[in-house]
């Protein structure tokens, strides 16, 4: 009874192993078919010429902030020197029980102003907007607004109080590229069909020298946890995302860097304050939006890094972030079950929900499982070890293949890393990955699985910045192992 | 399942083991080369750099400048690739940057150094984004003896290609816009963008033909039209640019909208008003935008109307906005027992667009 169990299973898992590697295959394709479609385009429309023009559409910056009264400042500059012709930033004080409104009002001059405000989108309470009497500022919006324990409530009140017909979503302490806004509007200057989207690559500014909220020179991360990170995103986004937006079907453009549709992210909604991975919400609605009225659109990823953002370096506050991305993947996929494999959403249900479902929610258990079926066939039926050995070295193989060539695209194509030494120790990384890294995301995708069948209650968290080290600091740490190496 | 673990061994590990090690092996000697690689890169570039910028900016004898190319060849590695491309970039660069007389060397430069070779192999290229990019350098280059090689790639089936050929043409030949007239396909947004751009840098006399491309049959060429009538301040065609407002594209009404009031047609106005409620969100609000330029009381009322009756919430402030445009005292006598519409004109008394 138990072997024909065993057997059933051992189908089971080679076909799906199987299936699952065909399409890491075909992914791969995809996205390197993606990122050199992308590469030989850019002599189409120079980014030269975009800023010139009177012919493109404005651009607004929602930044929702709160508590970071020590950096809001030098963050606000950084993004109000963008380079776009026509844009606003529009920036939403949550709530924030520190000195960050204040800090606003002194440094740009802010007063409070009549702002017809509508509620397009539910929104928690606006105390006030402000604006700045000093010309000099006259991008800047400033939003002040009750606090909702949400981010997606933020960014609501933001999109409300918006001017522009595409908006930006990013986090106040992310450091964008001076060409963001221009890089993330062209396609939707470029493409045919409505765009309702664009994302870009996002890398980890732990370790970057960033000076007045400007990002002075970018270096590898520190530390075990800020590394692993770097290697899951370059895979993610060199990888996954080109893939999916070579075939339309991204499901996700990251919380950190988004530029959307406004009037079709209103119509889908905007934001769902009660979202655990508001991203991929509002990205889901906006598809089914579109599939409803019949409209053709496209979501694309530009195949570069455009925003740095500080990712956690404490196993707790990581868990807790992991914890909360994977109860945001069941929460989509179960509230919007209505889009399996329904002929309305097209792709949407028949190709992208299945392969979340299989491949990104049923991974972490199906795995568990696994390792559950081989201590109990080492132990009580005596199985031959070489056969679970050869399988798993497949397995992980096959894992670390698909991270070096993520590595390699990325190198080949932006050299991200100062020299070879930072590539051999992201190879090494990355050899070690699935015994020292994927077990903690394991366990906290299942934690997150767990959170949301028993309903527990939404905790947000706070992320504990570092802060970047004065570049005075750096200098100095760079002179003392000088000195320690002439020793 | 014996036979095929047999097989799986024998065949699909091995592969996967080499794969791994080729694939760390490739990433670091990649790196490696390309670091030992740099410094060379840099050195060269900087060369380049400085020669150029002595060759531009020094007086200059056909003669000299030619033998010191020769000379120069020889310290740079120039039969390679990535040195010629490099050598492109920067002519390209000082092309795009500098302005007056001086740019005429450029060209004398880019023949001594063969690099009109180096483009024609691009050109040739079976790969489109090489075909591109040897077009980008015609084009950025200005290199007007350049179009006998564009021409036979305007009808290539790519359409990439086809689109890159048509603006490198039209920024060579920019006072023989006369054939756009005939372009059958759908111009991008993008296209467009780049003709206004190329119009704005080489100031082009207007095509003798200009009142006929908006009435041509292709959309798009009637909104190119309306955009060259606003680049040239080009009134005499008004009354068929007030007919555009009835288009089936509305692309084709937004572009009139806006070319009516930037050249400020007045006797549009009633027009305007009329074909409010046909057009989209998009539309009504270039509307506003234009009755605040050229409204008169006609506007007012319909304005005043509009506020009145249930309209739409998102065009509703941007009505309060063009009326204030129009007539600026005329919020103090008019809703004052409308809380909605105060709070509006609050809004946009303080928020100045």
């Amino acid at each position: 009874m138990i072997d024909n169990i065993l057997s059933i299973y051992a189908s089971f898992i080679g076909l799906f192993s199987v299936i699952y590697i065909i399409f890491y295959c075909i992914l791969a394709v995809l996205s390197y078919y993606a990122i050199k479609k992308s590469l030989n385009t850019k002599y189409y429309i120079p980014n030269n010429v975009i800023i010139k023009s009177n012919y493109i559409p404005g651009v607004s910056i929602i930044a929702p902030a709160f508590n970071e009264g020590a950096t809001v400042v030098n963050n606000v500059k950084s993004l109000l020197s963008l380079t776009y012709p026509k844009f606003e930033i529009v920036l939403v004080n949550d709530g924030s029980s520190d000195d960050t409104l204040k800090k606003l009002i002194k440094e740009f001059e802010l007063v409070k102003v009549d702002f017809y405000y509508e509620e397009k989108i539910k929104a928690a309470t606006i105390r006030g907007h402000y604006k700045s009497t000093n010309p000099l500022y006259y991008k800047l919006l400033v939003v002040d607004k009750e606090n909702a324990k949400s981010k997606a409530d933020a960014c609501n009140a933001g999109i409300n109080s918006t001017k522009y017909p595409l908006f930006i979503c990013t986090d106040v302490d992310c450091i964008l590229k001076n060409d963001t806004i221009i890089k993330l509007a062209k396609p939707f200057i470029e493409s045919k069909k409505r765009v309702i989207a664009t994302g870009a690559g996002i890398r980890i500014s732990n370790s970057c020298e960033v000076k007045d909220g400007f990002l002075v020179k970018i270096h590898f991360p520190k530390g075990w946890l800020p590394r692993f990170q770097e290697l899951e995103y370059v895979r993610a986004f060199l990888f996954g995302r080109m893939a999916w937006s070579e075939i339309n079907g991204l499901l996700l453009v990251s919380g950190a860097l988004g530029m959307f549709d406004k009037e079709i992210a209103i119509a889908a909604g905007g934001y769902w304050h009660k979202s655990l991975g508001e991203d991929m919400e509002l990205i889901t609605r906006m598809r089914k939006y579109m599939y409803d009225n019949k409209i053709p659109f496209s979501i694309q990823y530009i195949p570069e890094s455009l925003c740095w953002t500080e990712v956690p370096t404490t196993k707790k506050v990581f868990i807790r972030q992991r914890v909360r991305w994977s109860r945001g993947l069941i929460q989509t996929l179960y509230l919007h079950k209505n889009i399996f494999f329904n002929p309305k959403y097209q792709k949407t249900g028949f190709l992208i929900f299945p392969y979340f479902f299989i491949f990104e929610f049923l991974i972490p258990i199906l795995e568990v499982i696994g390792i559950i079926v081989l201590i109990i066939s080492f132990f009580i039926l005596h199985e031959d070890y070489m056969d679970f050995f050869y399988l798993s070295l497949t397995v992980y193989l096959f894992y670390i293949i698909v991270t070096f060539i993520s590595i390699l695209l990325d190198d080949i194509i932006y050299k991200n890393y100062a020299n070879t030494k930072e590539i051999v120790i992201l190879v090494m990384m990355a050899v070690i990955e699935p015994f020292c890294y994927h077990p903690i995301n394991v366990y906290a995708s299942l934690k997150g699985y767990y959170h949301f069948f028993r309903q527990k209650d939404l905790n947000w968290g706070n992320m504990e910045r570092q802060g970047f080290k004065p570049i005075t600091e750096i200098e100095k740490e760079q002179g003392n192992a000088r000195i320690k190496l002439k020793k | 399942m014996d036979v095929f673990i047999h097989y799986f061994v024998r065949i699909i590990l091995p592969i996967l083991i080499c794969g791994c090690i080729l694939l760390i092996s490739v990433l670091i000697i990649n790196r490696y080369t390309y670091d030992l690689f740099r410094p060379k890169f840099e050195t060269v570039k900087n060369d380049i750099e400085n020669f150029l910028t002595t060759i531009i900016f020094s007086s200059f004898d056909e003669v000299q400048t030619q033998t010191e190319i020769e000379q120069f060849k020889k310290v740079i590695p120039f039969e390679e690739n990535w040195c010629k491309k490099l050598l492109l970039n920067e002519i390209i660069f000082l092309k795009l940057n500098l302005k007056g007389d001086i740019t005429k060397k450029f060209h004398f430069i880019y023949e001594q150094f063969d690099l009109v070779k180096y483009t024609q192999k691009l050109l040739k290229s079976r790969f489109f984004y090489l075909k591109c990019l040897g077009l980008f350098q015609l084009e950025s280059l200005d290199y007007k003896k350049g179009k006998d090689y564009i021409t036979p790639l305007l009808d290539h089936k790519n359409r990439d290609i086809k689109s890159r050929a048509f603006l490198a043409l039209i920024s060579l030949r920019p006072n023989k816009l006369e054939s756009l007239i005939d372009f059958s396909h759908e111009i991008t947004i993008a296209e467009e963008i780049n003709i206004m751009d190329i119009l704005h840098h080489k100031k082009t006399k207007m095509p003798t033909n200009l009142k006929d491309w908006i009435i041509s049959d292709n959309a798009s060429i009637v909104k190119l039209g309306i955009k060259l009538m606003m680049f040239y301040n080009y009134t005499n065609e008004n009354k068929n640019i007030v007919k555009l407002l009835k288009h089936d594209d509305k692309s084709v009404c937004h572009e009139a909208i806006m070319a009516i009031n930037f050249l400020f047609i007045v006797e549009a106005e009633t027009e305007l008003i009329e074909q409010f409620r046909y057009e989209d969100t998009q539309n009504k609000l270039e509307i506003f935008n234009t009755l605040s330029r050229i409204g008169t009381t006609e506007s007012e009322n319909f304005i005043a109307q509009l506020l009145k009756n249930k309209t739409d919430e998102n065009i509703k402030l941007e009505a309060v906005y063009c009326l204030i445009k129009i007539n600026p005292n005329y919020f103090d006598n008019h809703f004052l027992d409308n809380e909605d519409v105060k709070k509006m004109v609050k809004h946009a008394k303080t928020i100045i667009r």
